[in-house]
């Protein structure tokens, strides 16, 4: 079984569809094994129009490098990837973070913005992960 | 997942590899904005997300990127 995802630029990415009890759609998502946990980041928090009911605190810090952010957790999210065998559907909760844009200059807003959500390690690390730039392959196998 | 849903992702997919193709062209009318792209083709485009997002009827099923000649160097 074979999921595949395409570069843009030098960098590799899967189109997944999201639902949830609260919002569905579909994200664009950077296959990021730095990314201990799949997470969303602002641009498709509001492309996404996820309600702040949906928005759990989570409890536990997110550490990366950059500013400061709010994290959250949203419960039970199916997460959909096509593959050449049909769909594959996983369940869990996912992480989203929010940058405090209100305090930021309009440059910074807008490269913010411009942050992908991230496929972390707790989707990628239950498939065979192919990350093949010289041959213009990424793919997700089972 | 039914079709509909797979050839959406395809379709979503694809506009966005249609972005970055294109960009030298997109640039030249859309640098700096917010655009929105279905079926390979800029069907709203906006100075701010917010702005752009209130054009639009279904932003969750929109491929939505920023036009711009700044690389964006990211460590996540």
């Amino acid at each position: 079984m074979t999921i595949r995802g395409r570069f843009i630029g030098d960098a590799p990415y899967f189109a997944v569809h999201l639902r949830s009890a609260y919002f569905q759609g579909l994200v664009w998502v950077l296959a990021d094994t730095g990314a201990s946990r799949t997470t969303l980041l602002d641009r498709d928090v509001r492309l996404l129009g996820i309600p702040a009911v949906a928005l759990e605190p989570a409890l536990l810090p997110i550490v990366g490098i950059g500013g400061s952010v709010r994290s959250f957790l949203v419960r039970d999210v199916a997460i959909a990837l096509p593959s050449d065998e049909g769909d594959v559907v996983l369940r869990q909760d996912i992480w989203v973070v929010q940058h405090d844009l209100g305090q930021l200059p309009p440059d910074e807003v807008s490269r913010i913005l411009r942050l992908p959500s991230v496929l972390g390690r707790d989707l990628i690390n239950r498939f065979y992960f192919i990350c093949d730039y010289q041959a213009g392959i990424v793919r997700l196998e089972r | 997942m039914d079709d509909q849903l797979t050839n959406e992702l395809l379709a979503f997919e694809a506009d966005h590899a249609w972005i970055h193709e294109n960009l030298k062209t997109l640039l030249a009318q859309y640098a700096d904005q917010w655009i929105a792209v279905k079926n390979g083709q800029v069907i709203a485009s906006a100075p701010d997300l917010a702005g752009l997002l209130s054009k639009l009827p279904n932003p969750a099923y929109m491929c939505v990127e920023f036009v711009t000649r700044e690389p964006l160097e990211m460590v996540l």
